[in-house]
């Protein structure tokens, strides 16, 4: 690992400062992400700027027409506060699918949308990886038939892996909105404008600026959900990352979908919703039959090679049985 | 033990030391004029001062300790290698195992994805802040009685975990308890006799 600098900052305006003074500055909240990147030499910071030391950034609130996530709120924090389960259930549902209590107690709100990832190639630095160093075309690109692990969707010749967040899906399905602060100001970002599809020219896969910090997540209450669901597909049954995660929010008032929220892990290279689907179940029946059709609208562009083809029918799959789940489990039921 | 692996200052092997010297040596040729031979010798005295080193101070088990650390240091790294509190595993390194599980204000975090330095402020207990006069935790004790462990070296981070566990609630069935448990591996697969250790220290 490189030396690095290490600045305490004590309100956001001073980490922006300081993050903006120097070259490879990067902030650092609960450290679980970046601190192994720095050890396995993927990151090498010149400054870390910890964000930590801030006061006020930690509060859960219910402002009655959103829930408010301060991003240093630890991810056990919000996958266990009241707030959460009772008008977000879905947050707590994909959180306590994430890794687990230890990583959770030290994960943070901010950390979690923007954890690095998880791509073999990505963590070999004797490999070539867009995500490491911009341009760079690396194996999963040039492989025929792709890997296991490729995303369905949001591919190019920059990066084919998948985003591995379960709590940015949640989130996402919820239609949840990124609160950033700059020196100047604050703007609230969606969480699908806030993450782009890889690049060839840098490495990132967000619209964070470089004198911008996420101070906060705030899950609208507009949209009226009060079913959801999170089901996490994966090789083992705990402690591991997903091979496909759905999520799925709904507002059902007497059998009628009156709005859905749709979302999906490790199908895109970021955290990937589907809009289409989404549309189609507005105002429809909440039965099989359209779950099915919302489904088969889902996986209509998945770009597959061949050793992950198989996800397309898994997702398929997962898709309909989330979205069962959730009209079986009404907000209120499942914490 | 070969003759250049046998340690000649604390923890510092011959071949270590070999190799800073060489370094010093190699300054004295190309700048014999610049004091090199005494920064040498000043090497000779401390030959493995930390660059950068930082003074922090650290509450650990109830006692404040005050060190010098390499800024970079984990806090896992500095307990076992710098305070020789052993007792904290080290598996994969990496946050994938749990075998360094420690508390930090109560609640249970990876030792080895975390920095030392950044936690000044904090209170940290590892496995030898358990007991009490002697006498082993509940946790520590039922680990005992159920036959928890094999090998032992993942059993640190499960009791650490498992005190946590049980402080946080989450032992209402098996499930839950393989479900709270599931960031400490056990290599061995002691996992029934840990989840009956579990169950019996919640009683
Ligand atoms: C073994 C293991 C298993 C895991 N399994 C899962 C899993 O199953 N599912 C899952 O979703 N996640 C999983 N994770 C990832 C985990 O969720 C992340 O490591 C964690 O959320 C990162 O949060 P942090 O606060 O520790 O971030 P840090 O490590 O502190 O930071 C991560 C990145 O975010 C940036 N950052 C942090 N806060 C801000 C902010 N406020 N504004 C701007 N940038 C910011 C940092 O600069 C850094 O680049 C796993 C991690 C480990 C180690
Ligand atoms: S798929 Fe993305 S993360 Fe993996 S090696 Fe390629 S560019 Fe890097
Ligand atoms: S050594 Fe820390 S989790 Fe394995
Ligand atoms: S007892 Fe050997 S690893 Fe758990």
């Amino acid at each position: 690992m490189n030396f690095f600098q290490y600045t305490e900052a004590k309100t956001a305006r001073d980490a922006i400062k300081a993050k903006q003074e120097k070259e490879a500055s990067y902030f650092i909240a609960g450290g679980s992400n970046l601190v192994d990147m720095m050890k396995e030499g993927i990151q090498h910071p010149q400054q870390l700027v910890d964000i930590n030391t801030i006061s006020g950034l930690r509060d859960i609130k219910n402002t009655g027409d959103t829930v408010y996530l301060g991003t240093l709120a630890s991810n056990t924090a919000a996958a266990e506060s009241e707030k959460i389960i009772n008008f977000a259930p879905l947050v707590s549902q994909s959180l306590v699918k994430g890794a687990t209590q230890q990583i959770r107690n030290m994960a943070t709100i901010g950390g979690n949308l923007m954890q690095e990832s998880r791509c073999p190639f990505f963590y070999d630095v004797s490999a070539a990886c867009g995500r490491r160093t911009a341009g760079d075309v690396c194996p999963t690109v040039t492989a025929k038939d792709g890997i296991r692990t490729n995303a369905l969707f949001g591919l190019n010749e920059s990066c084919n892996t998948p985003h591995p967040s379960d709590m940015a899906v949640g989130m996402l399905a919820l239609r949840s909105k990124v609160v950033l602060q700059s020196k100047k100001d604050t703007r609230k970002l969606a969480l699908d404008k806030f993450y782009h599809i890889p690049v060839k020219e840098n490495t990132k896969i967000t619209h964070l600026q470089d004198d911008e910090m996420i101070v906060g997540v705030e899950i609208p209450l507009e949209h009226g959900f009060n079913h959801s669901a999170y089901l996490k597909v994966r090789d083992r049954k705990s402690y591991a990352f997903a091979l496909i995660s759905g999520a799925a929010a709904l507002n059902i008032q007497t059998g009628t979908i009156l709005n859905a929220g749709l979302a999906s892990g490790w199908v895109g290279t970021i955290p990937w919703r589907f809009e289409e689907a989404e549309n189609f179940l507005q105002g429809k029946a909440a039965t099989e039959s359209n779950f099915r059709q919302a489904a088969k609208i889902a996986i209509s562009d998945a770009q597959p090679k061949k050793n992950n083809a198989f996800k397309v029918k898994l997702l398929e799959k997962i898709l309909v049985r989330t979205l069962l789940m959730a009209k079986e489990t009404p907000y209120g039921t499942n914490n | 033990m070969k003759e250049e692996d046998k340690p000649i200052k604390t923890g510092f092997s011959r071949r270590n030391f070999l190799q800073v010297s060489g370094t010093g040596v190699a300054g004295l040729a190309v700048a014999p004029l610049l004091g090199a031979q005494a920064a040498e010798q000043k090497n000779l005295e401390r030959p493995f001062e930390v660059p950068n080193a930082v003074d922090i101070q650290l509450n650990i088990n109830n006692e404040t300790i005050k060190l010098k650390i390499d800024p970079r240091a984990s806090l896992l790294d500095t307990l076992r290698y710098k305070l020789n509190m052993t007792g904290t595993k080290k598996g994969c390194d990496a946050g994938h195992c749990g075998a360094c599980t420690i508390h930090i204000n109560g609640e249970r975090k990876l030792s080895c994805l975390t920095l030392a330095m950044r936690h000044q402020n904090d209170k940290i207990t590892t496995i030898e802040g358990l007991a009490e006069n002697g006498v082993l935790h509940p946790v520590q004790q039922a680990f005992v009685d159920n036959d928890a462990f094999q090998c032992g070296y993942c059993t640190s981070g499960q009791v650490m975990s498992a005190v946590a566990c049980i402080k946080e609630g989450h032992t209402k069935s098996t499930e839950e308890i393989k479900e709270y448990m599931s960031g400490n591996i056990c290599r061995c697969g002691a996992y029934p006799n840990i989840i009956k250790a579990v169950q019996a220290a919640s009683k």
